[in-house]
């Protein structure tokens, strides 16, 4: 491998969209970048690589991991990723610290706010009857908020308000998915 | 150890870091709640009150970490490959 070609070496992660906008553009796009980023690589490891592209999945390419991955690295090699409060959704009574309840109805809100807008957030309306009416009702909730990205105005509009941990681990998940894949075609030691 | 393993690893490092700050700011000090009495009885209304916003910095700091390490393993292994050169030597 010549020092021009170890420079541009990489593995390319490709959507399927072209720059005027163009859909089903990912193989002709994964064509144009794999002729430098893989020239040297083997046909059947550039293959393999080609079957993992966002592009494979249709139109649901964008919500692809590996995209997903690209997308988040790219921006945060210029700038912070910001983040924003949630309403979870998964809103529920802590069993262990609850007594003398009996919940009738509860509605759960979800949402996204950021702390530089407001600081307080509703919740949830829930309809509740003490058990023993001459006792107090002890309540204690679990899971009401979450830490998401807040990535509206940036290139990767669609993991918006999608939980930090649940986002970066499917991220990760799959990366070691596709190096379990690309690891038969390693040099042998 | 492989260089790209080496890479998922400290990945997945920052990410169990990562997730034990957000934890942190989920379970102990982010927020607290409240609940008042609804204008139509019996149902409460229950609210989050911030106490520390997610702070950005420190937080993408970590985003940031895991996210690098994940991208740099995809590019170390193609990097790694067999490559032509290599394969016609065998």
């Amino acid at each position: 491998m010549t020092e021009a070609e170890a420079e541009h070496s990489g593995f390319p992660i490709i959507g399927d969209v072209d720059r005027n906008g163009f859909t089903g553009r990912g193989p002709d796009l994964f064509a144009s970048v794999a002729g430098q980023k893989l020239a040297t690589v083997v046909p059947e490891a550039r293959a393999a690589i080609e079957r993992l592209q966002p592009f494979y999945e249709g139109p649901a390419w964008a919500f692809n991991p590996l995209w997903i991955l690209n997308a988040l690295a790219r921006i945060d090699r210029h700038r912070f990723l910001h983040l924003a409060a949630i309403q979870s959704g998964s809103l529920r009574l802590d069993p262990a610290q609850t007594r003398n309840v009996k919940v009738e109805q509860l509605d759960v809100f979800t949402g996204t706010f950021f702390p530089e807008i407001e600081d307080r957030a509703e919740l949830a309306t829930i309809t509740v009857h003490r058990a023993n009416p001459q006792e107090k009702m002890k309540m204690r909730f679990l899971d009401a908020l979450a830490i998401a990205f807040d990535t509206q105005d940036t290139e990767i509009p669609e993991v918006h308000g999608w939980d930090v941990g649940d986002v970066l681990s499917s991220c990760v998940t799959h990366t070691s998915i596709a190096l379990d894949k690309l690891e038969r075609y390693l040099p042998t030691p | 150890m492989w260089p790209h393993e080496l890479k998922l690893s400290r990945a997945r490092q920052h990410l169990k870091e990562l997730e034990a700050e957000i934890d942190r700011w989920v379970h102990v000090d982010g927020y607290s709640i409240s609940m008042a009495p609804h204008p139509e009885p019996p149902d409460y209304l229950v609210t989050a009150q911030l106490l520390r916003p997610p702070d950005d910095a420190p937080l993408a700091l970590l985003i940031g970490d895991v996210l690098q390490n994940a991208r740099s393993a995809l590019e170390y292994i193609a990097y790694r490959s067999v490559t032509k050169e290599r394969s016609a030597d065998t």
